[in-house]
């Protein structure tokens, strides 16, 4: 499904080398490594955002980079840390956003279908449907963009620290709904994240930066 | 709650359509029964009144675009430099007429308009494509308006003076005088650059989402956003060879719209503006035409009256 081949990253010089792996069935993979060791940038060379050094990124047999921007968006679902804080938007017009790689250019169709509501229901945060961006804590716009990219329903799901922010019983069930729908739906979810203990207890394969190598093993990587 | 407004501003825009072609600034019935008023209403009201129209939509539309394209709800064709590159080149015409006759017509001083807004609008496209195209678009653009102005106040100082009144009179907007040809040439083209600005609209509401998000939904930010600006300086070129550099309809309207309607449904958003927009400027227009104290008050002067305390009333509820 995800195979990554002799990958090297950074944005001038080599940030991580040789990024490597071939996986082929439902996995919820934990990224650790300390802070600037990589992993957002890692993250974001996986979800085309950032070119690569070297090496080949190849998803369901194709070639990354020989696609187009909306053929990406059908594969691959990346969420950012970063907060939006728009005053007119509502937190479903943005779950909704995730279908629009298979909806472009009819918004009601959009947002009916019927995965927004799941993903949303997942999350628990159906009650904020009609809240705007700026009038929710940190913890629900949290929720609210893992809904997002649970709702774009991508085979390869990245996302960049998704359990910052959440308060603890919301961690254990972000991580445990993650690896369900990994394994039930047969998809790569990648995710970033400094709560070790949640993630060693619910990854099913660990990969860890240090000192610009990298890493990967089915066990949880002790790294102190 | 939304249907409502929507139902209030379509009613509002058909009664200042029937004030504009009917009423303002004296009545004349809809079947005229003198020749003199036939040729007022078809010769003189009706152009103006379809000028009004698409000069708001399409001011209030390129300012809806540039705000979101930026992020700053101050932004518009004004910030931009656009309007003033138009201002500039037209005022090279008008003042340049004197040495040059051959440039003394109608149709040059449009092509001037047009020809100013454009070459802004390849700079910025240049220096957007080295530097992105985040604050220093705007800081480009307000540099590029005092530079403009600058060289228009050279101009201003070595034109005769029938011409420097006649530049003058062109900078204060209006919508008169754009008929046969020119309100053909007006019409198509904004109706050209609407339809290709809402073809660009899901793209844009998804950019809402910043960039790295956008781009993995699959939206080319980079081409949409030339596009984008693309589309702005037709809409905003054109109409300021026609009707003058029209200020704050481009820079209201869209925070009018923001206020009353919260989605991230861009088309209706784009309507909307447009809607208002041809509703901002029939106003100005019907107040100008009123004749007041003797004198008509130039569309520029209503409608910073109308405007400028209204952005003036944003800026203080966004600083809350």
């Amino acid at each position: 499904m995800l195979e990554i081949a002799h990958l090297d990253i950074g944005r001038k010089s080599i940030l991580v080398k040789n990024v490597h792996c071939d996986i082929e069935k439902g996995e919820l993979v934990i990224l650790t490594g300390v802070n600037g060791s990589g992993k957002s940038t890692l993250l974001k060379t996986i979800a085309h955002l950032i070119p690569p050094i070297s090496g080949s990124i190849l998803i369901n047999r194709q070639q990354l980079s020989r696609l187009n921007a909306r053929e990406t968006a059908r594969l691959i679902a990346f969420a950012s840390t970063n907060r939006i804080n728009e005053d007119y938007i509502t937190v479903r017009e943005m779950v909704a956003f995730g279908r629009f790689p298979f909806e472009q250019k009819r918004w009601n169709a959009m947002q009916n279908d019927s995965r927004i509501d799941e993903a949303m229901g997942l999350m628990n945060i159906k009650h904020l449907g009609d809240k705007h961006l700026n009038r929710i804590s940190d913890g629900e716009w949290q929720k609210a963009n893992v809904s997002r990219v649970l709702a774009q329903d991508t085979p390869v799901i990245l996302m960049d620290e998704p359990s910052a922010f959440l308060d603890y019983p919301s961690k254990i069930q972000l991580f445990k709904d993650l690896r369900d729908i990994a394994i039930s739906r047969n998809k790569v979810i990648i995710i970033s994240t400094h709560d070790i203990e949640l993630a060693s207890a619910h990854g099913t394969l660990f990969w860890h930066i240090k000192d610009r190598e990298f890493s990967s093993s089915d066990q949880p990587i002790p790294w102190i | 709650m939304s249907v409502k407004y929507i139902i209030l501003i379509i009613s509002t825009l058909l009664l200042l359509l029937i004030s504009s072609l009917f009423v303002f600034p004296d009545f004349i019935p809809p079947s005229p029964e003198n020749a003199m008023q036939e040729h007022i209403l078809w010769q003189f009201r009706m152009p103006k009144t379809i000028t009004a129209l698409f000069a708001g939509m399409a001011l209030a539309v390129s300012g809806f675009i540039l705000q979101q394209l930026f992020r700053n709800n101050l932004a518009g064709p004004y910030i931009l430099g656009v309007s003033s590159g138009s201002s500039f080149a037209v005022g090279l015409v008008i003042i340049g007429s004197s040495f040059f006759p051959f440039l003394h017509s109608a149709i040059s001083i449009s092509l001037a308009g047009f020809i100013g807004a454009f070459s802004i609008l390849l700079l910025i496209l240049g220096v957007s494509s080295r530097y992105g195209y985040g604050a220093i678009i705007l800081l480009f653009g307000v540099i590029i308006g005092q530079l403009t102005g600058a060289l228009q106040g050279l101009l201003s100082y070595l034109a005769i003076p029938t011409d420097l009144k006649n530049f003058t009179l062109w900078s204060m907007g209006s919508f008169n005088q754009v008929i046969g040809i020119d309100l053909a040439i007006l019409v198509v083209t904004c109706s050209l650059g609407l339809l290709w600005a809402m073809f660009l609209m899901p793209s844009l509401s998804v950019m809402l989402l910043g960039d790295d998000v956008s781009r993995t939904l699959g939206v080319n930010t980079k081409s949409i956003s030339m596009q984008l600006l693309a589309c702005t300086g037709i809409l905003a070129g054109i109409t300021t060879a026609y009707c003058g550099p029209v200020a704050f309809i481009g820079m209201a309207i869209p925070n009018a719209v923001r206020l009353l309607f919260k989605t991230s449904n861009f088309k209706k958003l784009l309507a909307l503006n447009a809607l208002m927009g041809c509703c901002m400027s029939l106003v100005s227009d019907i107040i100008s035409s009123l004749p007041i104290a003797n004198i008509n008050i130039p569309v520029n002067v209503t409608t910073a009256l109308i405007g400028g305390p209204f952005i003036i009333y944003i800026l203080l509820k966004n600083r809350n």
